[in-house]
């Protein structure tokens, strides 16, 4: 007898078909045997063959036809037994995965009963609520998600207050917790150096440049930029100065934030004057009139405050940070007056861009005050706004990890393709005296930064020398030498292809002014 | 003050699988959800639910206890005119949430003719219909007679059914002898084959059940059931080592009574239908869950249930509401000869055994049954451990060897099932949609969303007005 | 993330569904046409959308626009420095070496394939894996196409094997896609014209089969995907190792797909080049 399967609208990819088919034909019990799609031709040939069923008549282009001979209904009740076996088998091969991950914290805390930290990296519409969830089973969050209501923020963080846990973020990008680097972030080494951080890329920058200068981090509490605005009211701020206060490992506090809002700094004046331990604060372009009446050290740029971090670490006196800046000045002249001499009439401006926001801000503090005028995407302070962003003007700070860059793309700390356009572009303005980048490593990055970063600059060499001129590439790299990428190796590469490497952005930013107020 | 810093960092991770792995690779002990948004997503309803979070919890943990707590035991049997509340001459019991005869699906209405002709209000199939649509017959779930009944689970004033009574709370359950394969009533046929096989039933399988469940005294199905999970049944789907534990009960008091043909028949009869536990499984798990019902704020699933065209579910919180939706289609293998086309929407009140921890929630019991319903071991495996997700409870007496004797996930939660957006899980057969056709496959099923959100959007109503 | 590696040259505008989905390939129609969602493994093609950074098994919508495409909803550019091109170019062609390699690439098809491909055109003893009675048939039906073929009988023998055999895309249609694509190569070897022949081959070969339609179609238009260009390639420019190599690749399309479009190519080759003038005039065959 004959029976005809017809499996209508399935797709198997033909090695399971034809292994199927295969196996279909070992069967001792088969004594003739076809899976094929069933077009009009193949319907014919089983006609032919005396394999068309009248259920196999039916079949479309699309529908997989099997049909086997056998000598009786029992022999064929099996192989169609068989045969769906295989069919289900071959379809499941890809998703047959050994264990089940659970659904929920709930049930992920029975897995984990003593987990103590909820790394929440959801939809932000979604994300609130798995943050209360976390809370309310006692665990600190870290919210990695943005687009989370300020009035869920709020709600969040009073709650966490009160029971004495912590919510880092939202769109928190960054932390270390006991040694343990969380999203993006560098492997730094431990050490009495606490941090609490508005800023994602601050943060990066101080514990790398902290950890690079042989001193070390205790913890790195990382609170989403909007927590020191107004309606936030630095609430987590406050408890990661509190918690670290507290902290028997931590010897110096380091703080860092775009400016907070004059009522935040003012709780953090109050709450920093109460307390025993050193204090530095970095709050980029934030009016010093409130801070000078407080006991907090502050520093100008990101790389001061960790260098006043390390010497107050130390027990050294903080007026050796001073003259180490002073002797870092006049280097950065000396190398300035050296790459400006190269540069011919028409290169006049700064292009920077950058993958770290709070870098773009740094900068912007730099160069607010040149003579000639200052753009950017994200203007700080006497900044102008661009009027196109895909376009630069005059001097140009861009932060490409802003929205309107990353649409539809990874951030530009991963995925280097816009940028590395950018940089093309630059290069080919005749009125670019200096490009000015950075390079974020660590955890959550780009795993190799220098296939991305390398050819571009060989290009931008190429088209130079081609023209006959020179544009100088400064660029600082945050990271570590315990990165995965390794900064040793990254800084290398990249000065053996010409560019300016440098220790920090805000070296790297000085030495791109000096080398522009030098050329005048 | 935050102990955070003095404990070793243990995380768990909801979203970037990426951030695990970074974690995997600093030996930092991890854990990894799998996220999924929310059935519903307006948050003012989980707002609701919140509030009111440690009044459901109470209500939840009494509506489980008591499902844990309940003993059920089969103790006799009589005619459903003489014992099920609420019977009457001219009443048709039916699976599923409540329906019309114009509504009902094939199999349903072959049933009904068939039930008819059975009770003698009609000899033709013409005849039957005319009775069935002329508003002298009523109609009305079996759920709401404190029954149940298999597919078209039709149950007429004549037919003797099992009365199984939950010890510890003095309800009593109800449900008919399972019929076997083939040709049946559930399926819908109602030839003269099937009105004889009813009939033998009633006169000659039913007496003598009766005698030898009178003589035993009591029947301990609960102990039945955890054995049966140890041997691969989900008492769902498969029954056969369940089937065979009764057998082995009855049959020295069948064989006991007077007439040896009738005892030989009666045993074979048992014997030849691996189903023949079905009906009592599914009347163990409605003793057991009408004990959970009408407890206030809880929102734990008491009935789950389909009549072939509507999928209902009924909580213990919102009283005797049904919150329906269109029933699907399963995902079946099907047998030589039909397809999917052939198959009609999924019926019966059988998903009783999935409410109460058992059938596709214990499907990880039943390694023997997988391929049958299409699928590999590790995926039963997985459809259970599944299941943990959106239930209030681990059982205390049905367990699962393969998972190390972990008690099946027993008592659903509405609100689990809308907030992590896993739907329950089903393993059933598959009628044919004409009516007498029968059995055309197995499979399994995710049960459909609508009468889940309904129900969680009529819970929260519930609590916001009270 | 989606990250673009390449898209095909031939892409429609339109809202796509899902056709059919396989682990490395998800297959979107519209109407008639089709995009293919792929990975790097499976490279370019002129229809294909290769992306990395990508879960397939969750891919559901894609639309084509004039310079980007969404899939997902996510929104990713077409920027031109991926777009794939379809066609080969000739240059500095060598006869002798192209003659050569040609034997090479037998050789490495008939080692390397699938014993229920097409080779037995090339190997007889191959014939003796073809045992069940559709097989037969499906032996004999190819037998005498390609007698069709060598006397220039080229619609029957269209006829007698389109749509026939194993696989989504059934060997007879990657035969002929093979053998359209030999045709269109020996048009840029030779400055013959076969537009005429190709034209009427692929109109016979046309089915209701929309997804081999499309695929006839490119080898129609001499568009050629990213494995097949890199055999050509090969066999034109390099030598024994390379060409080995490509054909490896290639067959690892499907069990015999990849085999069978390799058995067509050749034949199509064989079949044509150097001896149009004496076997194929043009005008009578039809």
């Amino acid at each position: 007898m004959v029976t005809g399967i017809l499996k209508r609208g399935e797709y198997f990819d033909s090695v399971s078909l034809m292994l199927i088919a295969k196996k279909i034909s070992e069967l001792d019990i088969v004594l003739d045997s076809a899976a094929v799609m069933g077009t009009p031709e193949n319907k014919s040939m089983l006609q032919t063959s005396g394999l068309l069923t009248d259920e196999l008549q039916n079949a479309g282009d699309m529908d997989l036809m099997i049909a086997y001979k056998c000598s009786s209904q029992n022999e064929s009740d099996l192989i169609t037994q068989k045969i769906n076996e295989f069919l289900k088998k071959s379809g499941d091969t890809a998703k047959s995965s050994g264990s089940l991950n659970p659904s929920s914290i709930e049930s992920a805390l029975k897995i984990l009963p003593d987990a103590n930290l909820a790394m929440i990296s959801v939809a932000g519409k979604y994300a609130g609520d798995e943050a209360m969830k976390a809370l309310q089973n006692g665990l600190n969050v870290m919210l990695f998600s943005d687009n989370v209501s300020i009035e869920k923020e709020i709600e969040l963080k009073n709650f966490a207050m009160e029971k004495g846990l912590f919510v880092m973020g939202p769109d928190c990008g960054t932390a270390i917790i006991n040694g343990v680097p969380l999203a993006f972030a560098n492997v730094v080494n431990r050490g009495n150096i606490g941090i609490v951080a508005a800023s994602g890329t601050g943060l990066q920058e101080v514990s790398c440049l902290i950890s690079n200068s042989g001193c070390g981090i205790s913890q790195a509490i990382g609170t989403g930029g909007r927590d020191v605005k107004k309606e936030v009211g630095g609430i987590m701020f406050l408890e990661g100065i509190k918690a670290l206060a507290e902290d028997k490992n931590t010897e110096v506090i380091l703080l860092v934030s775009k400016p907070p809002a004059d009522e935040v700094i003012i709780k953090i004046i109050e709450l920093v004057n109460k307390i025993e331990k050193p204090v530095v604060g970095v709050f980029l372009n934030a009016s010093i009139a409130l801070l000078k009446q407080s006991k907090i050290n502050v520093a100008k740029t990101l790389e001061e405050g960790s260098m006043l971090a390390v010497a107050l670490s130390r027990g050294e006196n903080i007026e050796t940070v001073y003259n180490d800046l002073e002797s870092q000045f006049s280097k950065l002249q000396t190398r300035a007056e050296k790459e400006s001499a190269k540069l011919n009439k028409t290169q006049k401006y700064l292009r920077a861009l950058f993958s770290g926001g709070t870098f773009c801000d740094e900068t912007q503090m730099f160069f607010q005050n040149m003579s000639e005028e200052v753009f950017s995407n994200t203007p700080v302070g006497k900044v102008k706004k661009l009027k196109d962003v895909w376009k630069s003007e005059k001097h140009t700070i861009i932060d490409l990890g802003d929205d309107e860059f990353t649409i539809g793309k990874p951030h530009p700390m991963i995925d280097y393709s816009t940028r590395n356009k950018r940089i093309l572009a630059e290069a080919d303005d005749p009125e670019t005296a200096v490009i000015l980048l950075d390079i974020v490593l660590g955890y959550g990055s780009n795993m190799d930064p220098l296939a991305e970063v390398i050819p571009v600059i060989k290009e931008v060499k190429k088209m130079t020398s081609q023209q006959q001129t020179y544009i100088p590439i400064v660029c600082s790299v945050t990271g570590t030498e315990k990165d995965p990428q390794n900064r040793t190796t990254v800084a290398a590469a990249l000065a053996a292809e010409g560019v300016l490497v440098m220790e920090s952005n805000a070296a790297a930013s000085k030495l791109a002014k000096f080398l522009i107020e030098k050329k005048r | 003050m935050n102990k955070l810093f003095e404990s070793e960092l243990k995380v768990i991770n909801i979203g970037l699988k990426s951030f695990k792995e970074t974690l995997d690779e600093q030996k930092v002990q991890s854990v990894q959800v799998d996220w999924k948004p929310p059935l519903i997503s307006d948050s003012s309803l989980f707002d609701v639910i919140r509030n009111n979070s440690d009044k459901i919890e109470t209500a939840n943990n009494e509506a489980v206890k008591r499902i844990l707590n309940s003993k059920p035991f089969l103790i006799g049997m009589g005619k459903a005119i003489d014992v099920i509340p609420g019977m009457k001459k001219n009443l048709l019991l039916h699976a599923g949430p409540p329906i019309a005869w114009d509504k009902m699906c094939g199999p349903m209405k072959g049933a009904v003719i068939g039930a008819l002709i059975y009770e003698g209000f009609a000899k033709t199939y013409e005849e039957a219909e005319k009775v069935a649509s002329s508003g002298k017959i009523e109609f009305s779930p079996c759920h709401e007679h404190a029954t149940v009944g298999p597919m078209a689970g039709i149950v007429s004033p004549s037919m003797p059914v099992f009365i199984l009574e939950n010890e510890e709370f003095g309800n009593k359950a109800f449900c008919t002898m399972n019929e076997g394969l083939g040709k049946v009533l559930r399926y819908g046929a109602y030839d003269e084959s099937v009105i004889e096989r009813l009939r033998w039933m009633e006169n000659v399988l039913y007496p003598s059940l009766k005698k030898a469940i009178d003589k035993i005294g009591k029947i301990d199905l609960k102990n039945i059931i955890a054995q049966a999970l140890h041997m691969g049944d989900e008492v769902h789907n498969r029954n056969r080592a369940a089937t065979s534990l009764l057998y082995r009960t009855l049959a020295p008091e069948i064989v006991n009574q007077n007439e040896k043909e009738n005892a030989i028949s009666v045993l074979n009869f048992i014997n030849s239908n691996d189903h023949f536990f079905l009906n009592l499984s599914m009347g163990v798990s409605k003793v057991s869950l009408d004990a959970a019902r009408n407890i206030e704020n809880s929102s734990i699933v008491v009935v789950m249930a389909r009549n072939g065209t509507e999928f209902g579910i009924q909580l213990s919180g919102t009283g005797d509401k049904w919150f329906t939706g269109v029933s699907p289609i399963p995902e079946a293998l099907y047998f030589t000869g039909y397809t999917k086309d052939d198959a009609n929407p999924d019926i019966g009140d059988s998903s009783i055994t999935e409410t109460n921890g058992l059938g596709g929630f214990a499907i990880a019991a039943s390694p023997a049954i997988v391929q049958f319903v299409g699928g590999s071991t590790n995926d039963a495996v997985n459809y259970t451990l599944k299941m943990y997700e959106i239930t209030e409870a681990e059982n205390n007496i049905y367990k699962i060897p393969y998972l190390n004797f972990r008690g099946t996930p027993t008592g659903i939660d509405v609100i689990k099932v809308i907030e992590k957006n896993i739907l329950p899980f089903i393993d059933t057969g598959v009628a044919h949609k004409n009516a007498g056709i029968g059995q055309i496959g197995a499979g399994v099923l995710e049960a459909p969303v609508d009468p889940f959100k309904k129900a969680f959007i009529g819970f929260t109503n519930q609590l916001k007005n009270s | 993330m989606i990250k673009l590696l390449s898209f095909g040259d031939h892409l429609e505008k339109g809202i796509y569904n899902v056709h059919s989905r396989f682990d490395k390939v998800i297959n979107f129609y519209s109407g008639n046409a089709f995009v293919f969602i792929v990975n790097n493994s499976i490279g370019g093609g002129s229809f294909n959308i290769v992306v990395d950074d990508v879960d397939f098994s969750e891919l559901q919508e894609l639309i084509i626009a004039e310079d980007h495409f969404l899939l997902n909803g996510a929104k990713v550019f077409f920027e031109t420095s991926k777009k794939y091109d379809s066609q080969i170019e000739i240059i500095n062609f060598n006869e002798k070496r192209f003659l050569q390699n040609l034997d090479h690439f037998e050789t490495a098809l008939i080692e390397n394939s699938s014993t229920k491909s097409l080779t037995f055109l090339l190997d007889e003893s191959r014939k003796k894996n073809f045992k069940f009675s559709y097989e037969i048939e499906f032996v004999r039906r190819f037998d005498s196409a390609i007698e069709c073929f060598t006397s220039s009988n080229y619609l029957e023998g269209v006829k007698l094997i389109k749509g026939i055999g194993f696989g989504l895309t059934p060997s007879g249609d990657d035969f002929i896609a093979g053998f359209l694509i030999a045709l269109n190569v020996i048009q840029k070897l030779e400055k013959v014209d076969y537009s005429n022949l190709i034209a009427h081959i692929y109109e016979a070969a046309k089915g209701k089969n929309a997804f081999t339609n499309a695929f006839l179609l490119a080898a129609k238009n001499g568009s050629l995907f990213d494995k097949f260009k890199n055999l050509i390639h090969s066999i034109l420019y390099s030598g024994q190792n390379e060409i080995l190599e490509n054909t490896r690749t290639l067959l690892s399309f499907g069990e015999t797909s990849g085999a069978d479009q390799g058995v067509g190519f050749l034949f199509g080759i064989k079949r044509n080049f150097n001896d149009g003038n004496r076997n194929f005039e043009k005008g009578r065959i039809f």
